[in-house]
C-alpha cells in the first residue's frame, strides 16, 4: 500500500475517532443538561397522586393537563406575560444599544479618567443587590415610579455585564482598521456602526441572549417594585406560586416553572441560528 | 450607500423604540373617586388567596363608602420584607396583614403602625384567645388583629397505627408515649438493616416545635421583662428531647424537615408535627390513600404548642383613612367572619366567640381534626411579639440542626452563648 | 492606551518654522483631546447618568447607613462609627461565611470553565444536530433558578429523590445530599456547575468564532497538528474572553444567593451559609440594615481586590492582540 494513501487512512481513522468521541461527550452533556428539564416537564404533566410514588415513574400514566390549567388560573398569568415582554424587550434592546455606545468609547475613544470611569461601572456589579433595594426603592418613591413600567424598566436598562463584555471582544478588532474608517472619513458612530458592531456580532448576539434571559428571570427588583397584579412579572407569579404550593403541589409548580421556561427556551432556540448566521457574517472568516 | 442604509435602519430602529418606551412608560392617570379607596396587602395565596378575594367583595358590597383593593404580597417572609421596604420608603398600604413570627416590634417602633387599643373595646379585648392576641402586642400595645391562627399539631397515620397494634383513638398523650409509639412505628420492613418507616418527622418550621416543647415543660423564651431567658432547666430539657427523638430513642430521622410533608403523605412516616394550615393540602395530596388524624402535641409538665399566622394591622395615614381602615379591620375580624374564615381555610378563629358562632360549632362537629385544633389553642404558650424574635430565629434553627447531626453538642452551653449573644445584640 | 500616537500630527505639516508649529500642534492637540473627552463622555452619558442616579447614589447611602445602628424604619438611628465594621470582622460567622462562599468559588468556577471550554471546543466542529446541541447544553443557562432550585431540591431528595434512587440501581447506599453537613456545598456547587456552564460555553464560543481562520489555516500550512493548534492558536487568543469569564465568575460566585435562599437557608448547621445570603437575613430578618450594609462592604472591597489582582496579572499574560 502506497504510504500517503495509509497515511490518509490513518488520518481518517484518527479524525472519525475523534469525531465520535466528541459525538459522545456531546450526547452525555446534552442528558446531563436536560435532564433536569425533563424532570420539570415530567412532573408537571403527572397527576397529583403519582407524584410520590417510589421508585418513580419516568413518563406519566396519563397526561394530567389540569395541572397547567390549575397553574394558569391560580394568578392572572397572561397579565404577567404581558409585562414580562414588555420589560424584557424594552431592557434587553437598551442593554445592546447603550452597551455598544459606552464599551466602544472605553476601547476607542481617549477621554480623562476612562480608567476609573470604567472600574466604577465595574464596581455596580460587586455591591450585592441586596443592599441595592432599600435606598432605590426610596428613591422611585420620591419619583413616583412604584407600580410602573418606568420603575420596572429605567433603573435597569445599562448592563455594565454587556459593556465589559463587548468591550474585551470590541479590543479584539485590530487598530488599523479603525485608523482605515477613520481616513474614510467616516464619524464616531459611522466607525462603531460599520466596523465593531458586525466584527463584535457573535458578542452582541451572546449579550442579546444574556439580557434575555437575565431580565426574564430577573426577580428581586420587580417583587419589590411591583404591588399590585397588573404590573407584576412571570418570575414573581412563579415565586408565589412556589411559596403557596411549594412543599406539597409539586405537580402545580412544576407546570407553573415550564410555563415560565418555555419561552426563554424557545427564544434561544431561534436566537442562536441568528447567532450562528452572525459568525458567518462577519467576514472574519477566510 | 447600503451601510448608510443600515445605520438609518439602526437610528430609526432606536427612535421607534425610545417612541414606544415614551408611549409604555406614560404614568396611568389617577382615577378620582369619591369613595374612599383603601389599599390592603394580603399573605395569602391560591385558595385562601380566593377566600381572601371573597370577603373583601362582600365587605366593598356591604360597604357602598369604601372600596378595599387587596393584593397577595408574597408568602410570610415576602411580605415582611415588602413592608419593611414601604416603611423605609414611606410608601405603606392603609392596611396589612402581618405574619406574627418577626418584625412587629420593629414596624412598631417606625411610628408608621397604627396602635389598635383605641378602637378595641374592653369586651373585644377579652374575646380573642390571649396567645393568639399576645404575638401582635408590643410594649402593652395591640397592633394587629389576628385574623389567620395557627398552631403546631401532631399528625398521625391511623392506618399504620393499626398496622402495628397502636389505637389509632388513643393518640400519644405525653412526651413519654410519644416515644413508645414512635419506637412501634420505626421499622426496618425489607430487613435490608435499613428503616423504612420512621416514627416522628416534624416540618420545617423546627424552631415553633422547640417552643412548643419549651412551653409543655414549663419553660419560656422571654421572661415579663422581654430578657432571653431560654437557657433555663426547662428550656434546655425540651432541647434534650429534641436530640433524643433522633439519637437515643432514633424515632426521627434527622434533617429530613423539608421532605417532612412528602414523607408523611408517602405513607414513610407514621407521626409528624405540622401547622394546622397544612390539614387541606393533606386532604388533596393523600387523596383517600390512608386515614390521617390529628391531636394535640403530647405534653410534659402540661401542654402546650406555639402560635403562627397572620393579624390585620393598619398603617397611619390621615383620620379619614384609619377610620376607613378600621372599618374594614374590625369587619374582617368580627366573630362572623373569624368563622368563615377559619372554616374556609382551616386555621383557627381568635375570637371566643366564634367558637360557639351556630355554623361554627356545626363546622367543629363535622370535622374532628380541626376541633383539635381549635381544642388546643387556649393551651398555646403566651409570647408577647419580642424585637428579639428575629435575632433568636436562626441561631436557634441553627442550633436544632447541630443537635440533629451530632449526639454530643453541650447544649447548655450553646444555649447561654446564644443567650448571652441576643442580649447583647438587644442592648445595641 | 496613552496619548503617544497623537504625536503623528506634529511634523505633518511642512514649510512653517519649528515655534509656529510647535504652537499649532498644541493647539490641534489641546483641540483635538478636548474633542475626543467631549465625545468620550457624550457617549458614555447614558449609562453614566442612569448608573449615577440608580446604582452610584443608593449604593453610597448605602454606605453611610453603614455607619449606623438602623433598621432604616425607626426614626432613631445611632451612630456607631466603625462599630459595625469592628463587629463583623471580628465575628466568627462572618469569616464562617466568607469561607463557605470561598470554598464554594473554588468548587464551581474552574470546573464549569472547563467544561464550558471543552463544550465550546466541541460546538465549534461543524457536525450533525449542531443547533440542538447548542441548545441543549445553554438550557438550564435560561431556566429560572427559581423553577430549577424547586426540580434539583426533589431530585435530592434525601429519602425518595431520584439521584438516590440511581445510586441505589447502581448498588451504592443512598446520601443525604443537601441535608448532610459535608454533602451539601458539594451539591450546591453540582447545580452551580449544571447550571452555569452554558453561561461560559456561549462566551468561550463567541470568543473561538471570533478568533480569524486565516490563523489556522496558517497553522495547518506548517504542519500543527490539533493539540499544537490548541495550545499555539486557540488557547493565546482566547485569553482576553478566559480573563473576562474568570472576572466575572469571581464577581457572581461570591455574590450566589438565590439557590442558597430556595435549596438550603444556608444550611444545615450554617453548611451553606454564604456571604449574601447571610447579609440578606441580617438586613431582613434580624433588620440590622447598618451591619448588612457593612458586611456589603467589606464583601465589596474582596471582590474589588480580587478582580484587580485578576486584571493586573491577566494583562502582563493576556494578548489582545492590538
Amino acid at each position: 500500500m502506497d504510504l500517503r494513501e495509509e497515511q490518509a487512512r490513518d488520518y481518517r481513522i484518527r479524525k472519525g475517532a475523534l469525531r465520535a468521541l466528541v459525538y459522545a461527550f456531546l450526547i452525555l452533556a446534552a442528558v446531563i443538561s436536560l435532564f433536569p428539564l425533563y424532570w420539570m416537564l415530567l412532573t408537571s404533566l403527572k397527576p397529583a397522586e403519582e407524584i410520590f410514588v417510589f421508585p418513580p415513574t419516568f413518563w406519566p400514566s396519563r397526561f394530567a393537563w389540569e395541572n397547567y390549567i390549575a397553574a394558569w388560573n391560580s394568578s392572572p398569568f397572561g397579565r404577567y406575560y404581558l409585562n414580562s415582554i414588555i420589560v424584557t424587550f424594552f431592557t434587553t434592546g437598551a442593554h445592546v444599544a447603550f452597551a455598544c455606545l459606552t464599551a466602544y468609547a472605553f476601547v476607542c475613544i481617549r477621554f480623562p479618567g476612562r480608567e476609573v470611569v470604567f472600574m466604577a461601572f465595574l464596581g455596580t456589579m460587586m455591591i450585592p443587590h441586596v443592599v441595592n433595594l432599600i435606598p432605590s426603592f426610596v428613591l422611585l418613591k420620591k419619583l413616583n415610579w412604584i407600580n410602573t413600567y418606568r420603575g420596572l424598566i429605567v433603573p435597569h436598562v445599562i448592563s455594565v455585564f454587556g459593556i465589559f463584555l463587548l468591550r474585551q471582544f470590541f479590543m479584539g478588532v485590530p487598530k488599523d482598521y479603525e485608523d482605515a474608517a477613520k481616513i474614510d472619513g467616516c464619524g464616531r458612530l459611522g466607525i462603531l456602526w460599520r466596523m465593531y458592531v458586525p466584527l463584535a456580532k457573535p458578542a452582541i448576539s451572546a449579550l442579546t441572549i444574556f439580557s434575555f434571559y437575565h431580565v426574564w428571570n430577573d426577580f428581586f427588583w420587580p417583587l419589590i417594585i411591583t404591588s399590585t397584579d397588573d404590573m407584576r412579572t412571570l418570575q414573581i407569579g412563579l415565586r408565589y406560586y412556589i411559596d403557596a404550593e411549594g412543599g406539597s403541589g409539586w405537580e402545580l409548580v412544576m407546570a407553573a416553572g415550564t410555563m415560565v421556561v418555555a419561552p426563554v427556551l424557545l427564544a434561544f432556540f431561534l436566537l442562536q441560528r441568528q447567532f450562528v448566521r452572525g459568525i458567518t457574517m462577519t467576514g472574519l472568516k477566510g | 450607500m447600503k451601510k448608510k442604509t443600515g445605520m438609518r435602519v439602526f437610528c430609526a430602529g432606536l427612535a421607534a423604540m425610545l417612541g414606544l418606551a415614551v408611549f409604555v412608560l406614560v404614568p396611568a392617570s389617577a382615577s378620582a373617586a369619591e369613595k374612599q379607596e383603601l389599599v390592603v396587602w394580603h399573605s395569602k395565596a391560591t385558595d385562601r388567596g380566593k377566600v381572601w378575594a371573597k370577603l373583601v367583595e362582600d365587605f366593598n358590597n356591604s360597604h357602598p363608602d369604601i372600596k378595599v383593593t387587596a393584593t397577595y404580597q408574597g408568602g410570610y417572609e415576602t411580605t415582611i420584607q415588602k413592608v419593611t421596604t414601604a416603611i423605609a420608603a414611606n410608601a405603606t398600604p392603609d392596611v396589612a396583614e402581618l405574619p406574627q413570627s418577626y418584625g412587629i416590634p420593629q414596624f412598631a417602633e417606625s411610628g408608621r403602625l397604627l396602635p389598635l387599643d383605641g378602637f378595641l373595646t374592653k369586651e373585644d379585648k377579652a374575646d380573642f384567645y390571649e396567645p393568639a392576641i399576645a404575638r401582635y402586642t408590643y410594649k402593652g400595645k395591640i397592633y394587629a388583629i389576628p385574623n389567620a391562627v395557627s398552631t403546631s399539631l401532631l399528625y398521625y397515620n391511623v392506618d399504620m397505627f393499626k398496622e402495628v397494634g397502636l389505637d389509632p383513638n388513643k393518640p400519644p398523650q405525653t412526651w413519654d408515649e410519644l416515644v413508645a409509639a414512635g419506637k412501634k412505628l420505626t421499622r426496618d420492613i425489607n430487613g435490608d438493616g435499613k428503616i423504612d418507616k420512621w416514627g416522628l418527622v416534624s416540618h420545617t418550621t423546627v424552631n415553633y416545635f422547640l417552643y412548643a416543647f419549651i412551653a409543655e415543660n414549663g419553660g419560656e423564651l422571654f421572661d415579663s421583662q422581654g430578657n432571653p431567658v431560654f437557657n433555663s432547666k426547662e428550656c434546655v430539657e425540651a432541647f434534650q428531647y429534641w436530640s433524643d427523638l433522633v439519637h437515643k430513642h432514633k424515632i426521627m430521622p434527622p434533617l429530613t424537615h423539608t421532605a417532612a410533608n412528602k414523607l408523611f403523605i408517602a405513607g414513610t412516616a407514621g407521626m409528624m408535627y405540622q401547622s394546622t394550615g397544612f390539614m387541606e393540602t393533606l386532604d388533596r395530596s393523600v387523596g383517600g390513600r390512608f386515614q390521617y388524624k390529628v391531636a394535640f402535641m403530647p405534653k410534659k409538665k402540661g401542654y402546650g404548642t406555639d402560635i403562627g399566622g397572620t393579624g390585620i394591622g393598619i398603617f397611619k395615614s390621615n383620620p379619614k383613612r384609619e377610620a376607613a381602615a378600621w372599618t374594614f379591620v374590625k369587619w374582617m375580624t368580627d366573630t362572623e367572619r373569624s368563622a368563615f374564615w377559619s372554616e374556609k381555610t382551616g386555621y383557627i378563629a381568635a375570637r371566643k366567640s366564634s367558637h360557639k358562632f351556630p355554623s361554627h360549632v356545626k363546622f367543629l362537629e363535622a370535622n374532628p381534626n380541626n376541633r383539635v385544633a381549635a381544642e388546643q389553642l387556649p393551651y398555646a404558650a403566651v409570647q408577647y411579639a419580642a424585637k428579639a424574635d428575629g435575632i433568636i430565629y436562626k441561631p436557634i434553627g441553627d442550633l436544632s440542626e447541630k443537635i440533629e447531626s451530632s449526639a454530643t453538642v453541650d447544649i447548655k452551653k450553646e444555649l447561654d452563648q446564644i443567650v448571652a449573644e441576643t442580649k447583647a445584640k438587644m442592648k445595641q | 492606551m496613552n496619548n503617544a500616537d497623537l504625536g503623528k500630527f506634529s511634523g505633518s505639516v511642512a514649510g512653517l518654522d519649528s515655534a509656529a508649529i510647535d504652537a499649532l500642534n498644541r493647539r490641534l492637540m489641546r483641540r483635538k483631546i478636548l474633542q475626543e473627552a467631549v465625545t468620550g463622555y457624550l457617549f458614555i452619558l447614558p449609562a453614566l447618568f442612569i448608573l449615577v442616579a440608580f446604582w452610584f447614589i443608593p449604593t453610597f447611602y448605602a454606605f453611610v447607613v453603614s455607619f449606623f445602628r438602623w433598621d432604616f424604619m425607626n426614626p432613631v438611628k445611632t451612630f456607631v462609627g466603625l462599630g459595625n465594621y469592628r463587629e463583623l470582622l471580628t465575628s466568627l460567622e462572618f469569616w464562617k461565611v466568607m469561607w463557605n462562599t470561598v470554598y464554594y468559588m473554588i468548587g464551581a468556577i474552574p470546573l464549569a470553565m472547563f467544561f464550558a471550554l471543552v463544550l465550546a471546543l466541541c460546538l465549534n466542529e461543524k457536525l450533525k444536530l449542531l443547533a440542538w446541541f447548542r441548545t441543549a447544553a445553554f438550557a438550564p443557562v435560561v431556566a429560572s433558578i427559581v423553577a430549577m432550585a424547586a426540580v434539583w431540591m426533589w431530585m435530592y431528595d434525601p429519602i425518595n429523590g431520584l439521584l438516590n434512587y440511581f445510586l441505589q440501581l447502581c448498588g451504592m447506599k443512598p446520601l443525604k445530599w443537601l441535608t448532610d453537613t459535608q454533602l451539601a456545598m458539594p451539591a450546591l456547587i453540582l447545580v452551580d456547575i449544571w447550571k452555569h456552564t452554558g453561561y461560559d460555553m456561549i462566551i468561550y464560543l463567541a470568543g473561538i468564532q471570533s478568533i480569524p481562520d486565516s490563523y489556522y489555516e496558517a497553522a495547518k500550512i506548517d504542519g500543527a497538528n490539533a493539540w499544537q493548534r490548541f495550545w499555539k492558536i486557540t488557547w493565546p487568543l482566547l485569553g482576553p474572553t478566559t480573563l473576562f469569564i474568570l472576572i466575572i465568575s469571581v464577581i457572581q460566585r461570591f455574590q450566589v444567593f438565590s439557590m442558597v435562599h430556595t435549596m438550603t437557608k444556608g444550611g444545615p448547621v450554617q453548611a451553606t451559609d454564604v456571604i449574601v445570603y447571610y447579609l440578606y437575613e441580617k438586613a431582613f430578618v434580624n433588620f440590622e440594615m447598618g451591619y448588612a450594609f457593612a458586611v456589603a462592604y467589606v464583601l465589596f472591597l474582596i471582590i474589588f481586590a480580587v478582580t484587580v489582582i485578576q486584571w493586573k496579572v491577566g494583562a502582563k499574560k493576556v494578548h489582545y492582540g492590538r
